[in-house]
Order: C-alpha cells, then structure tokens, then sequence
C-alpha cells in the first residue's frame, strides 16, 4: 500500500502509467473485440474522415483505422517485449564479459558496442529482411541487437563499481567461485537500473518498430501496425490527411506513456538517478 | 596520448576488418543473383552466365574477397555494377545531401537545444522548466519520420511554402538546396534537440552543484560568467558525447527520412543498392559507415580532453 | 506471298502527322520528363530493366524497326524491308547518310556487327534467341542487310523494334552503360546519378525535321508525393507515368493538367505454380479466377486506371482477343467448383509478393479478402525483389505471387514448363508453335486467339488487368504518346506550346 503511494506521488509516474494503461487495455480488448474486422475490405467506404460510424475515419480499403490502431497497439507490445529480451540476454552476458576481464577484452567489447550502437539499425534491418525476408520477427530481431549494446554498457559500468567493492574482495577471500560471485553479488545489484532502462527502451522498441514497418521491413500486411498504417498514407497526404495523422498519434501516445513510466520508476527506485538520460 | 592515439588506430583496423570480413559474408549468401536483377526475368541462361563471370561472381569467396579489399587498399576503388561509375563518386555524390542535412539537423538540435537546457537548469522545478521538460517529453515520443509526414501536409500541401520531397541539386542554386534540406532537417532536429535540452539541463545541474562552481560564485563571479565560464564548459562532456553519437547516426542512418522527402542521400543509395544487388556499392558504404561511426567516436573522446582538463588519456 | 512493305514516304507521312495539335509544332524548348525508376545503366542491349528502354529508346538508340502510337511497326534505320515468299528471308533497305552521335557512320557493316555481338559467344544481350535464329548475314552493300533466317519467326520484326535490338556504334559502344552514343533524335549529355539523365537536339537527325525539343531532361523521382509536388510547382513538365495512381485521380482534378490513361503492354497477373497444390488442379484456379472481382481489384489498386484482361494479352496489342467474360465475378459458382475439386471447405495457401512494387502489394491485399469471401485463407508474405528473382523465379518456391509482366508478346513463357508457372501445356506448345510460323496475317490472328484463348480456359494464372499508361502532364506539352504500345518516352515528336 506504502509502495503504490509512494509510485503514484509521482507525476511522471502517475501520468505514465494512465496513458500506458490504455494502450495496453485498446490492445486486450482488440483480441476479443473491435468495432469492425480490422482487416476486412470495404470499398464503399475508403478514404472517409473521421465521422461516427469510423471515430477515425477509414483507409484507402475502407478499413476502419480505429480497429486497426487497437489492433496495432498488440503488435506495438510484443515488439517490445521481444526485443527487451533479446537485448538484455545478450547485453548483460557481454558487459559481465567486459568488466570482469577488462584491458583488451574490454577495450574491443566497448568498441562493439559503439559500432553497434552507431550502426543504424535500419542498416541492419534491411540487410536482415534482405537475407531472410522482411517480417516482425527479422524487424524484432533487428531492434533486438540495437539494444545490446545499451544493456552491455549499462551492465559493464554498474558491475565495475560493484567488482570494486569491498565486499566482494571479502568474498573472494571467503573462497566464493567467480560465478559465485556474479550470480550472488553482482546481478541482483544491477536488477533496479536494468528495469528502468528496460521501460525506456521499451518505449524506443515502439518507435523503432514503426520505422521499419514504415519502410516495410517490420509488420506484414494486412496486419495493422502503427508504421505500416504511416507508410499506406504516404501517398495519401493531400487526398486524406487522416490517415496519417491517428496511427502517429497512436505511436506518440504509447511512447510517451512508456517513457513517463520508466522516468517515474526511476525517481521513485532510484532518487539518486534522477536527472536527464540519454 | 601518442600511445592513446595508437591503440585506437589499432582497435579501428581491428574493427574494420571485422566488419568488413561480416558484411562480405552476409552480402555472399545474400539470395539474389546480381546478374539475375540486372539482366530481368526473361534473360537467357547463357547470357546470365556471361554476365556473371563478367561480374567475377563465379570466384571463390577469398578471391572475390581479396579482389575487394585489394581494389580499396591499392586505392584503385570498386565500380557500381548499375552506374559504371567508382563507388567513391558515387559516396561522395551522395554525402553532398547527408553531410549537409545531418549538419543542418545538428545545428537545429544545438540551438534549440543548449540555451534551452541551461534555462530548465538555472529554473529547476519552476512551472516553465515543467513546460521544458513535458515538450522534450512529447519530442522523445514522436516519430520523426511522422514530423516529417505532418510537416509535408501543412508547409508542403496546406500551406505550399515548400516542396514534397526531393532535392533539386547544388548546381541549381545554394539556397533552393537548402531549402529542399529544411523540413527534413528540422524533423530530425526536434527529435534530437528534446534529447539533448534534457542532458543539457541534468548535465548543468550536476555541474552548478560542484563545490568549484559554488566557489566561483562565492568569490563574487557574475552568474552569466559562472554558467557560460564555468559549468557549461564541464557540462560538455556527456553533451559532446551523445551529440557525436548522433551525428554518426544521422550520417549512416537517415534513411526513413530520406525516404519520406525523397532526398538522394547515403541511406538511400545503400537501400536502392541492396535491392539491386549493387554490391560493391553496399559493402563499401557499409565499411565507409563503419570507419565514420568509429572514427567520430575518437574524435568524441578526444573532445573531453579540451572540455574536461581532468580527464587525461594515457 | 504476302509482302510486308513500308515506304518512307508512308513513314514520313506517319511522323509528320500529328494528330493531338491542331496548331503547327514549335520548335524548342526544353522538355523535363520524370520517371518513377532510375535506370540500372544506360545500355538496352545489355540489361531488360523497363527504366532503360523509356529513357533511351528512341531517343538516344534507335533500331532498324520502331513501333509508332497505334503500336505498329514502322522504319526506323531500315527505310523499308522486304520478306520472301516463303518467310525466311529479310531484306533491309538502310537509311542513307545516318551517322551514329559520334560521327560514326551507319550502315550494313555496322548493323551486322551489332547482330552478330547480340547473337555470339560471350553476349551479354538478354535475348540471344531473338538473334539466334539468323543463319545468314549477307551485306551486299552498304545500304542493304540481308538477313536469312533457319525458320519463320512471326515475331522477328517485334523483336528487331525491341530495346535489344538497338543499333550501338563499333565504336564506343563500351560505355553504353554510362555514356550511350546512338543515332537517335537527342545526344545523350549528362547523367547525375540518383537524379537525372540529360540529352539535347541531335541537330544531324536524319530527319530533318525532328526533334522539336532542344533539350530533353529524364528526372527520377519514385515518390509519389515527390513527383506531384515537383509537377505543381512546375519543376518537371510531364510525368511519364505516375507511380501512385491515386495521383492521378487527384490531377485529373486540376485545370492545368492533363492526365492520359492509355494502354500499355503491361499485365499484371496473379502468377499461379500450376505444379503446386492445390493449384495444380484445374478447377481450383477456375474457382480462384470466378471469385476475383476484377472491377473491385482495378478500383481498389488502381483508384479505376486499367483495363480488365481475361488472358495474358495487352488489348494494346495486335491480335487481341477479349476473354474477360470467361469467368466473371461470381462467388457461388467459385465455391461449387471448389467443392466439386474437393475443397469443400477451403484451404489455405501463401501468397508472396514482391516489396518494391506497390501495385502487387495492394493487388495481394484485395484478393486474399476477395479470396476469403470463397473460403480460400490467403496467407500474405511480402519477398524484397531480389529474394523474389532467387526463391520465386528461379527456385519456383511459391503457390502465388503477384507481379506486372511489361513485355509485349510475351505468351510464349506459357510454352516453357520450366518457367515459373510451371504451366505444361502440349496443346498451347503446339497452337505457340503454329502462331510464330503462321505465314500471313490472318494465320497470325487465329493462332495467337487460341493461344490466348487455351491459358484463359486452363485459368494458368489469375489474369486480372492491364497496367494504364498513367502519364500527367501540363497543357503546353503537345504530342505525348496516348499508349504505351512499346517500352518508350518516346520525346521525338513531343513539342512544347508557348
């Protein structure tokens, strides 16, 4: 109870939690119900605005783009789910790796990871989509690998600061094995600032997903995702600027919602931390 | 530092030649047949054979490999399969509308960014750093791609002060490119800008809470002089590096933008040339991408020396 | 005992009659034409790509035959041509005093090296075979060829009109990929890669009174709302075809536009692996193509630009037979062929279609609902191209796919099993046979109607339209080509209205 109050004094938090509530709720509620089938075509009615049959008015299939937003949100989720655990399995094994063995290892480790980081993602989607073919799964993978370098970095820092610690110089003595060590002193230290940069990156998995969807290496059609639904109006800009407008809204939202989110844990878990990221 | 200066040369060529022996194998299985692409689906066997020794497509992998990094090493270049012309040309031709967008784009970010994050910094919790903080909050969840889109629909087709999309070309007049660069720049500016307002005003916080800054104050120097003097120069760092990152990013990676202004840059020319088969233009880009992220990485980690004198490289 | 004879006059009549301007044609100016697809090289005798042809043929390079607007075959370098009796036989007439850009001259000698480069070892031309059934080249003197061919070939003067059978110089003619020399009406200049390729007047055209432009400027532009906004704001004067058709429905709005939505020799087609299940049954594919509703898919894909086809025929080319009534929209009927196929209850298949062409994207999207309707679950996969040429073309990995099939009288894939239909049909092999043998016209008619007519009845492939022309332009551009009958942006005779 003490805990919740302590969350919810906290306006990022609050504010975070409200929007990313409903994002998740539009995307449960779409797997039993949306106002029409959110793949099904109806030519009579493309291309309308807004109006009270289509909240959101229709794509150029006549589509309703209100189910498909709803329809859009689940995909948004999984995408991110996917690819935090992609990117934390492996970013944690490698910044483990880096400040554990140090000099050279570390050294060609941390420049992975800023070549990684560096290299755009979008590269690495498309070479990926090229090689296998152009799908949620390459895009998630894709995005997946972008964040190791995130975690692995995250991971290297927090755990030199704990290695050099005089507790775990007590352990050593105290004839603890190595994975003794890392499993029992350092992972459960470096939990909290993961989970905060896991909401975060969370977020960033939404808007990274909606560019390769937009580009068309993300979500297959006609399954509605956020990007892919920015992408069909591209070239309906000028003839029903709608289209464009709601699925971006959408991406703002949820992002927006993920980031707060993380943010307010971050103030609430860690009063230290509390400053700018990135 | 001459030491410092070697190791990263080292790791560099190290890097490269990773990266170089990772995007040859990738682009070697890629399923595709270049000559297949170029010559359409109504090509005979034997022409498609004749075409792909032409295009030494029928070597090993080493030969093909060493003919690769050969042809860069001894400064001769690589020759797009679809222009006939040096990849080189090709690279450059392209960064004429990269370099200057992603510049634009920093430059964009900076001013907003730098006056603003010191403001929210000096009026820490009052309503307009709220403000700051909730409009950076909003900048971190749009797409820019999206901006993008909405800045097209109200400066290009409401309000027709600007084109679409596509870029007319230096030689047609300095300031119609520019003008071709500025919604797109100024869409990846926004986003970038949000990031660094908040790093600036966290940054500057920290720094105005050091004890040498509180000294300078005590000692009686003007407020202006404490922020610019002192703490924005020791705030610099973790700015330095994050725009450096962005930089490199925007230099390889302003391919969605690109797509949707329609802008003949880097990123495009490598998605073309991965849909045709280019291949010598794709892995030279991806190389030349590489060495840039890498190397504006060093050059971010030398920067600090100059901005924080206790940092010294050994 | 039928000739085929085309005097120059004719031809000179045909060029100068110009059917759109009432007024006489100005002379210069300055001609900026867009185009969706930048070309990979500039050499038509060396790659197939579309994208080559529009922006050289008949502009820079120019063959013995070219197509006129009503899609046949007038002179190009050969004044005329004349076949034996018996059809085998082709005598060319060259045109006197054609020099190549370079002040190369044109004549027997050059023409038969170029022949005998399409057709020898070592060629990179993509049609060989076009050439391969020469047995004899014969250059009695410089202005006559004589080409001696093993069999009748219906289609040998289509094929002599066709981008792989340009006339390239013997000089010079490695660097066609970058820098064509040719001998048609503008002089190539420049190409600014990623953006534009440029040519002026050719002021040594052989005819003297062509072109009209003085210069001649091809603009990439693929997106779509690129191209509309470098149109209004007048930086481009005509879209050669537009990449988004909903563009066009939007321009046809606009007074100071025109917008021509001609044939083309494109079909595109719901391509079918007849030797895959379930559709290596023949009910199966009729079921598919009676619950296609063609009309809706035009609406929906096209915003209404195209023409229903019932086969694999362009209603811009000769011989053309409507087969769209075989197998109308009627679902009922689809789902009682289906069950008498015993697919009472439908099936599932995967449908691939290739990313870079957003036509075939929403053309997949349309059909798998239309296809849903019967009971079928379409299943949808986008392949980038280049997967598209490996798994689809060449490894024959797929049940359907969707895709535009640009050439002109190109019906006779359905007579290779091996193509990627995998269509194995000996009654089409033997009527395709009879077609490219038939020795005059009305033999032609008939064999190339039963060959369109055996695909539309075994339905090999949903035939669903034929890609409109789509070309946009503003009123002072004069003469734009109506149809596509050809691969062309044909600016010979365009001219601009002050």
């Amino acid at each position: 109870m003490n805990n919740a109050q302590r969350f919810f004094n906290n306006l990022n938090f609050t504010v975070g939690f409200i929007l990313s509530v409903v994002v998740i709720l539009a995307a449960v509620t779409s797997l039993i119900w949306t106002p029409y089938d959110s793949n099904k075509i109806n030519a009579k009615e493309r291309l309308q605005g807004p109006s009270w049959r289509h909240p959101l008015g229709t794509d150029q299939y006549g589509r309703d783009t209100l189910s498909r937003v709803m329809k859009g949100a689940v995909n948004s989720i999984i995408v991110g789910l996917i690819t935090i655990a992609v990117g934390l399995g492996i970013g944690v094994i490698i910044g483990l790796a880096a400040a554990y063995y140090g000099k050279i290892v570390d050294e060609m480790l941390m420049r992975l990871c800023d070549l990684i980081f560096g290299f755009p993602a979008v590269l690495t989607a498309i070479l990926i989509a090229s090689i296998l073919r152009p799908s949620i799964v390459n895009a998630m993978l894709a995005i997946g690998i972008f964040y190791i370098p995130v975690f692995a970095r995250l991971t290297r820092a927090t755990a030199l600061s704990i290695l050099a610690r005089e507790f775990i110089t007590a352990a050593r003595a105290g004839g603890v094995g190595e994975l003794g060590i890392i499993c029992r002193h350092v992972l459960p230290n470096i939990l909290s600032p993961l989970i905060i940069q896991g909401s975060i990156q969370f977020a960033v998995a939404i808007l990274a997903e909606a560019g390769l969807s937009y580009l068309g290496l993300g979500t297959q059609p006609p399954n509605p995702s956020w990007g892919l639904m920015l992408n069909d109006a591209q070239t309906f800009l000028s003839i029903s600027p709608w289209m464009a407008i709601f699925p971006g809204i959408a991406i703002a939202w949820a992002v927006l919602g993920f980031n707060l989110l993380g943010d307010g844990l971050r103030d609430t878990l860690d009063p230290k931390m509390m400053k700018g990221r990135r | 530092m001459s030491r410092y200066l070697i190791t990263k040369l080292i790791t560099l060529i190290l890097l490269l030649f990773l990266v170089s022996i990772t995007v040859f194998s990738v682009l070697f299985v890629l399923p595709g047949d270049p000559a297949q692409i170029i010559l359409g689906i109504n090509a005979t066997p034997e022409t498609l054979e004749n075409l792909r020794s032409e295009l030494g497509l029928n070597q090993p992998f080493m030969a093909q490999y060493l003919d690769w990094i050969g042809n860069l090493l001894s400064g001769e270049g690589n020759r797009s399969i679809n222009y006939d012309i040096p990849v080189s040309e090709l690279i450059i031709s392209r960064l004429k509308v990269t370099g200057p967008l992603a510049l634009l784009a920093m430059c964009f970010a900076i001013l907003i960014s730098i006056p603003l994050g010191i403001y929210a910094a000096q009026h820490q919790n009052r309503p307009t750093d709220v403000l700051v903080m909730f409009f950076t909050q909003i900048g971190l969840a749009t797409p820019d791609f999206w901006l993008g889109m909405l800045l097209i629909m109200l400066m290009a087709v409401k309000l027709g002060l600007f084109s679409a999309g596509g870029f007319p070309g230096w030689e047609a007049g300095f300031w119609s490119s520019i003008k071709a660069l500025l919604l797109p720049a100024f869409a990846l500016g926004m986003i970038r800008a949000s990031v660094l307002t908040r790093l600036t005003r966290s940054s500057m916080l920290e720094v105005l809470n050091e004890d040498y800054v509180k000294t300078a104050r005590a000692k009686g120097v003007h407020e202006r002089g404490v922020v610019y003097g002192h703490a924005l120069r020791n705030a610099m760092v973790p700015i330095i590096t994050i725009m450096g990152l962005q930089l490199g990013q925007l230099v390889a990676g302003a391919i969605i933008i690109e797509n949707v202004f329609y802008l003949p840059g880097l990123g495009r020319l490598v998605f073309q040339a991965i849909g045709q088969r280019d291949l010598p233009v794709v892995r030279d880009i991806v190389l030349f991408m590489a060495a840039a992220i890498v190397i504006i990485n060093i050059l971010v980690d030398m920067s600090y020396v100059y901005f924080d004198p206790r940092i010294r490289h050994e | 005992m039928k000739k085929l004879l085309f005097g120059f006059l004719i031809g000179l009549l045909l060029i100068q009659n110009h059917p759109a301007g009432a007024s006489a044609p100005q002379k210069g100016g300055n001609l900026i034409v867009c185009q969706p697809a930048e070309p990979p090289g500039l050499d038509p005798t060396a790659n197939t790509a579309a994208a080559i042809d529009r922006v050289v043929y008949s502009n820079i390079y120019e063959g013995l035959v070219k197509v006129d607007r009503d899609g046949k075959y007038i002179p190009g370098l050969a004044t005329m041509w004349d076949l034996s009796a018996e059809g085998k036989v082709y005598t060319f007439n060259l045109r006197k005093g054609v020099r190549f850009h370079n002040g190369e001259s044109f004549n027997s000698q050059v023409a038969k090296w170029n022949i005998e480069r399409a057709k020898g070892e070592g060629t990179v031309n993509p049609h060989p075979e076009y050439f391969r059934g020469i047995d004899k080249i014969e250059t009695p003197d410089e202005q006559t060829l004589i080409l001696t061919l093993k069999d009748v070939d219906a289609l040998f003067i289509t094929h002599m009109a066709e981008g792989d059978a340009v006339m390239l110089p013997m000089n010079g003619y490695e660097t066609a990929k970058s820098n064509p020399v040719g001998t048609g009406p503008f002089k190539f200049t420049k190409w600014v890669p990623g953006d534009r390729v440029e040519m002026v007047r050719n002021d040594a055209y052989w005819n003297p009174h062509l072109p009209y432009l003085d210069k001649v400027t091809f603009k990439f532009i693929g997106d779509p709302s690129a191209q509309l906004a470098a149109l209004k704001a007048g930086d481009i004067d005509v879209i050669g075809y537009i990449a988004a058709p909903e563009s066009a429905m939007e321009l046809s709005k606009d007074k100071r536009f025109k917008v021509y939505a001609g044939t083309t020799t494109g079909e595109v087609i719901m391509s079918t692996n007849n030797k895959a299940k379930p559709f290596d049954n023949k009910l199966v594919r009729q079921a598919m193509a009676h619950a296609i509703d063609r009309k809706m898919v035009i609406d929906l894909v096209m915003f209404g630009y195209g023409t229903s086809i019932g086969s694999h025929w362009s209603p811009s080319t000769p011989y053309y037979k409507d087969l769209t009534g075989k197998f109308p929209y009627n679902p009922d009927k689809a789902k009682h062929l289906l069950a008498e196929a015993g697919y009472a209850d439908g099936f599932e298949a995967t449908i691939k279609l290739p990313a870079i062409y957003s036509y075939s994207k929403r053309a997949g999207i349309v059909i798998a609902d239309l296809l849903k309707d019967v009971g079928i679950k379409l299943n949808i996969e986008i392949v980038e191209w280049g997967q598209w040429i490996e798994r689809i073309f060449k490894k024959k990995e797929y049940q359907l796919t969707m895709i535009g099939h640009v050439e002109a009288w190109d019906i006779g894939i359905y007579a290779n099993p091996n193509y990627y239909f995998q269509y194995d049909s000996q009654e089409f092999r033997d009527a395709y046979a009879m077609a490219l043998k038939a020795p005059n016209e009305s033999e032609k008619a008939k064999w190339f109607g039963i060959c369109q007519e055996i695909i539309a009845e075994d339905a090999v492939n949903g035939f669903l339209f034929s890609a409109p022309s789509l070309a946009v332009m503003k009123q002072r551009v004069v003469n734009w080509w109506e149809n596509y009958p050809t691969i062309a942006l044909d600016c010979t005779e365009v001219w601009l209205k002050n």
